[in-house]
């Protein structure tokens, strides 16, 4: 009978998809391949072209690798440069370097850390370094024999050296070329070479991105055979497939309601690790009504932090209440969370001093990700208790890159700082917040020169009193790194300070 | 006939040289600096100027146009400014999650109203009939991404039948990709065929009252055996023209609902492509679904005519 | 007056109850739509004061429900507005006109339909801001080529009666009788296809809140609450049914609106489609 028949088909296609259950017990301790969760994909592979994490996240330290390296604390530690001597005035770093070979056979010198340094410092280099700031200091990189190379700098700066340790810092070949596509690209785009524990094999855009083990690797060789990035936006798709079994780990939770599910399963590990980010309201400080510090201020009073650190990443997050963090990166960090304690009266208060007595209108410009798109929900509310209604601009990156980050056309923005020590921004009235302040950059620079660390910290910490008194930003609070592996997977990083997914000791049991 | 043919055939050229004048013209007042998002933060003014003059972003707008259309013809999309990976390889990519959803939401579509919508019709004065008409009444008036995230919570979250978003490529797990095409596929075809089995039932219902329906029910069939003679081949004809507009919902229809499941296919493509502001992407994937909807209507016109042999007298 | 069919009577009421809700709206929501409550999150229906419950930020749903019915209705109205004041003079050209001007209309109506509502409202939305005034333009553009066809189609009908050959032979201008014979005998066609429309708006406008092309935060949105229930399906599986519900139930009242209203109005008239 047709209906029948037509029934029939329906049930059947869902039955026939049925064959999966969750799977609740670990696979067979011969694994060799790790499929990683990742929310955000690269829109190219090379590391040193392009400002956004995600290429570091899964390149930095797997395929690329830089003189030195940040730990999952934030620590330096040797990379490429198995050591290296500090001159006394701590101007000239002199690093001696492995023996070790690019992917694609050549050897790997001094001469490609000067072609790579020489390249990120040259402004004119296309495409352009995203963090060409990272070698203000240096004068010159010298070649001294193959395995030894100077970096000379202008004066000791403290942040030097760490920065080496990020992503757009890698070493590469000194034989990369552009190639001669519209617009011009270096052939790491889409085949980046480095001297990682990893070679590139595929990358299937949209979905996925594939490494396989370098097995002539100069270091402790991967465990792992294979490594398999898979690029899942939802949070529920992302959990979903962890307890499906399609990936090991999710490796950034950008949903921490989600982690009931994991919190009491025997299956999984939840690692929490160290604060890492700083997620702060910008405001602008050159432009419109933001400009006047009684504003800023209403802003900052206006704000309880605890409701976007509850709302948003389930208490999973410490407050802050400057441009720091208390991890290991960042070892100036000082508690300033005390200094603009929610107070909605004053908030109008001061909004009536600043000449707006019946509230005001603020832009409020918002990039996809969870803790903006939420935190706007969140920050117009609060706002509106105290006068200021919050007109929401979704964007998506590139705009937010164009407009609020190069035109500085916005009033407020919600926007996470995942870079390490990058407190250097106040010093820079260019930097979109259009902070101009003369003490504060003589600080920075006082501070990046001052060679001895309580000196150092002190200086910063005068720096973190000062911004903060000048409400430059009101920041709130820095999220938890937090994960969820499969509960037999050994030696992921238990942090992440840098944004890079290091996979080169992580194994199955 | 053939001059029919000829006429219908230059109305599409035309079609779609318009619509390509009106998608160009449109996507090329996109504010957003395309050259700034590809170079990043920190280019200098120089590179940006030299980027824009590689993209040609500083050439008149109607020799942009002609490239555009030049490149098109031999099966150049251009290149995706934020990934450059050439666009026709991107599609081709797409294409491989794309096409088959909207396939098998046309399967599920048919097969859901085919019969139903059979049945409403030969039925349409019992309660059965009735119940199925005002069940495809409610089904039009469903959203179909709401149908998608009902049918995630309970076939996805709490059944872990099958997977709440992703896809895996075919190459890797046919099983898999086609696991992850199954919900798209049913919440697509459920309002689908909710519509299709409006039209089914209506067009039996006109064609039961028609005198030669009248007749052979006089001379003792049944309403069934009488359609079997003599009905289903005209009720079909209208059937198939809206076969054909199908296409056109399921494609555009698509476009959500890969946005909910995270499909890797043409519609995600486009959405992440406007956010990324690349231009090209945008170009090329309107371009690419409006002229599949325009050639598609031209098919059903034609068949339309070659079909009912009422309209190939007439004229 | 016959009595009137149960389609007419069902879509009013759903019809009424949406146009009531919205007009409440405006003076009175349980509480603020926009107002969160952190320690209030994910509260099932009925518990402290919230009668549907609230979402992850702890704001209710029904106030949210009603300001997004509001919104609704405004994108329903301004979109059939356009499309209706843009398609039924052009309708009406190519009616009493003919040669080219007809020709142009309706290859233009090929061409605009073509561009699916959705489509056309996706373009806008990436080239001009995207927000709850994009959207109802483009989809208002996306609908007119409809209406244009309808007057055309049954203004060529009109144009053949023997009256206005008549009115035409005795000096009456285009526009007369455009105004005078041309569109009341078009009305009750328009009417029903006006509310057909309608509830393809509010399909249309649903999708692109939900892709996030249309009505922006903080203004509530239907489309938009289920993009955000989303994010929270293993918390609140609830969340996404309230706004779904309430877009389903709008529609099937435009639906069931215009099958009453063409019963009535005219029952002789081929069901027309989409």
């Amino acid at each position: 009978m047709r209906p029948a028949v037509g029934l029939w088909a329906v049930v059947a296609l869902f039955a026939c998809s049925g064959t999966a259950t969750p799977s609740s017990s670990p696979k067979a301790s011969s694994k060799s391949t790790i499929v990683v969760g990742v929310t955000q994909e690269p829109t190219t592979l090379d590391v040193t072209a392009q400002a956004t994490a995600a290429i570091a996240e899964d390149l930095r330290d797997n395929v690329y690798e830089g003189l030195v390296r940040t730990d999952p604390t934030g620590k330096i530690v040797p990379q490429l440069a198995r050591s290296w001597d500090l001159s006394p005035d701590g101007k000239v770093y002199t690093f001696h370097l492995v023996t070790a070979r690019f992917h694609d056979g050549s050897p790997f010198t001094a001469d490609d850390v000067k072609f790579s340094y020489d390249r990120a410092m040259d402004l004119s280099t296309v495409p352009a370094n995203p963090h060409v700031d990272y070698w203000a200091p240096v004068q010159g990189v010298d070649v001294v024999d193959a395995h030894t190379v100077k970096v000379a700098l202008k004066q000791f700066s403290d942040g030097f050296l760490f920065h080496m340790g990020q992503g757009s810092a890698a070493i590469i070949p000194k034989s990369t070329h552009l190639t001669t596509t519209t617009p011009p690209v270096t052939s790491l785009a889409t085949n980046p070479v480095g001297t990682g524990p990893f070679k590139f094999e595929s990358w299937n855009r949209g979905a996925s991105l594939t490494l396989v083990r370098n097995e002539s690797y100069w270091g402790t060789k991967a465990p792992l055979q294979k490594v398999i990035f898979k690029y899942i936006t939802d949070p529920n798709a992302m959990n979903n497939a962890l307890l499906a079994g399609d990936i090991d780990v999710v490796s950034g939770v950008t949903g921490p309601e989600q982690l009931g599910s994991f919190t009491n399963n025997t299956s999984f590990k939840v690692l929490e690790g160290k604060p890492t980010g700083k997620i702060l309201v910008a405001m602008n400080n050159a432009a419109g009504p933001t400009k006047d510090i009684r504003v800023r201020q209403a802003v900052s009073y206006a704000i309880d932090r605890k409701a976007f650190i509850d709302g948003i990443q389930q208490g999973h997050a410490v407050p802050i209440g400057s441009h720091a963090v208390p991890n290991d990166s960042e070892p100036y960090y000082i508690d300033l969370t005390g200094l603009y304690k929610q107070d909605k009266a004053k908030a109008r208060q001061l909004l009536s001093e600043a000449g707006y007595p019946n509230g005001l209108t603020l832009r409020a410009s918002l990039i996809p990700f969870a803790y903006a798109r939420r935190g706007g929900d969140i920050l117009a509310s609060q706002l509106a208790e105290v006068g200021i209604r919050v007109q929401p601009q979704n964007v998506e990156f590139p705009l937010w890159l164009d407009q609020t980050f190069t035109k500085h056309n916005y009033d407020l923005t919600i926007i996470n700082h995942v870079e390490p020590r990058d407190i250097g921004n106040y010093g820079n009235p260019k930097y979109y917040w259009g902070y101009d302040n003369p003490q504060v950059a003589q600080l920075l620079k006082q501070a990046d020169a001052e060679q001895d660390q309580t000196k150092r910290s002190d200086l910063y910490a005068q720096v973190e009193r000062q911004i903060a008194n000048d409400a430059v930003n009101a920041w709130i609070m820095s999220p938890d790194s937090l994960a969820v592996i499969k509960s037999n997977l050994h030696g992921y990083p238990q942090s992440r300070v840098s944004p890079s997914i290091y996979l080169g000791a992580a194994y199955f049991s | 006939m053939q001059w029919q043919l000829l006429t219908r055939l230059g109305i599409l050229l035309l079609s779609l040289t318009v619509a390509s004048l009106i998608i160009f013209l449109v996507v090329q007042v996109l504010p957003g600096d395309p050259a700034q998002v590809v170079l990043g933060v920190n280019a200098t003014p120089d590179a940006l100027a030299q980027l824009r003059h590689q993209m040609g972003l500083d050439l008149p707008g109607w020799q942009r146009y002609l490239a555009w259309i030049g490149g098109i013809l031999h099966g150049d999309f251009g290149t995706s400014q934020v990934s450059s990976a050439p666009v026709a390889e991107l599609i081709r990519q797409k294409l491989s999650v794309s096409a088959p959803l909207a396939l098998l939401g046309m399967a599920v579509s048919v097969l859901i109203s085919v019969p139903l919508g059979v049945i409403a019709g030969v039925r349409y004065r019992r309660l059965s009939g009735a119940m199925i008409s005002a069940l495809s009444l409610g089904g039009i008036a469903i959203p179909a991404f709401w149908a998608a995230l009902l049918m995630i919570t309970v076939f996805a979250i709490r059944l872990h039948l099958v997977p709440a978003g992703g896809f895996v490529a075919w190459s890797d797990d046919p099983v898999g990709a086609f696991r992850s095409l199954l919900l798209p596929a049913v919440s697509l075809g459920l309002v689908q065929g909710a519509i299709l089995t409006r039209y089914i039932r209506s067009s039996i219902v006109d064609v039961l009252r028609e005198d030669y329906i009248r007749t052979a029910r006089a001379k003792g069939l049944t309403r069934w055996q009488a359609l079997r003679r003599h009905g289903f081949r005209n009720a079909a004809i209208p059937v198939v023209t809206v076969l054909g507009l199908q296409l056109t919902s399921l494609l555009v229809g698509a476009v959500v609902i890969e946005n909910v499941f995270y499909l890797p296919g043409l519609g995600r493509m486009l959405i992440q492509a406007i956010g990324n502001r690349d231009l090209v992407v945008i170009q090329a994937t309107v371009m690419l679904l409006t002229g599949v909807v325009l050639v598609v209507n031209f098919l059903v016109d034609v068949s339309y005519r070659l079909l009912d042999p009422r309209i190939r007298a007439a004229r | 007056m016959r009595r009137p069919p149960p389609t007419l009577i069902a879509g009013g009421v759903l019809v009424g109850l949406v146009i009531l809700t919205a007009l409440l709206s405006f003076t009175w929501t349980p509480r603020s739509p926009t107002h969160v409550v952190i320690p209030d999150r994910f509260l099932g229906p009925g518990q402290r004061g919230y009668l549907l419950g609230s979402d992850q930020f702890g704001r209710d749903v029904f106030s949210m429900l009603m300001v997004g019915a509001r919104n609704t209705l405004f994108v329903g109205i301004v979109a059939v507005g356009i499309a209706v004041v843009l398609g039924v003079p052009l309708g009406g050209l190519a009616a009493l006109r003919r040669g080219a001007a007809e020709e142009v209309v309706m290859r233009g109506s090929d061409v605009m339909l073509a561009f699916p509502a959705l489509l056309l409202a996706i373009l806008f939305a990436a080239v001009f801001r995207p927000g709850t005034l994009t959207a109802m333009i483009a989809i208002g553009l996306a609908f007119t080529p409809v209406f244009a066809r309808l007057v055309r189609g049954t203004g060529l009908q009109v144009m053949a009666q023997d009256y206005v050959t008549a009115a035409r032979t005795f000096g009456s201008s285009s526009s007369g009788i455009f105004w005078r014979h041309l569109l009341p005998n078009v009305a009750n066609v328009l009417i029903v296809q006006a509310t057909v429309a309608f509830a393809l708006a509010i399909l249309a406008e649903a999708a692109l809140s939900y892709l996030g092309l249309g009505t922006q935060p903080p203004t509530s949105s239907w489309g938009r609450m289920l993009s955000d229930a989303q994010n929270y399906l293993n918390q609140s599986a609830l969340l996404a049914l309230w706004p779904g519900l309430a877009i389903a139930l709008s529609v099937l009242g435009f639906n069931l609106l215009g099958d009453g209203l063409r019963d009535v109005l005219d029952p002789k008239m081929v069901e027309r489609v989409q």
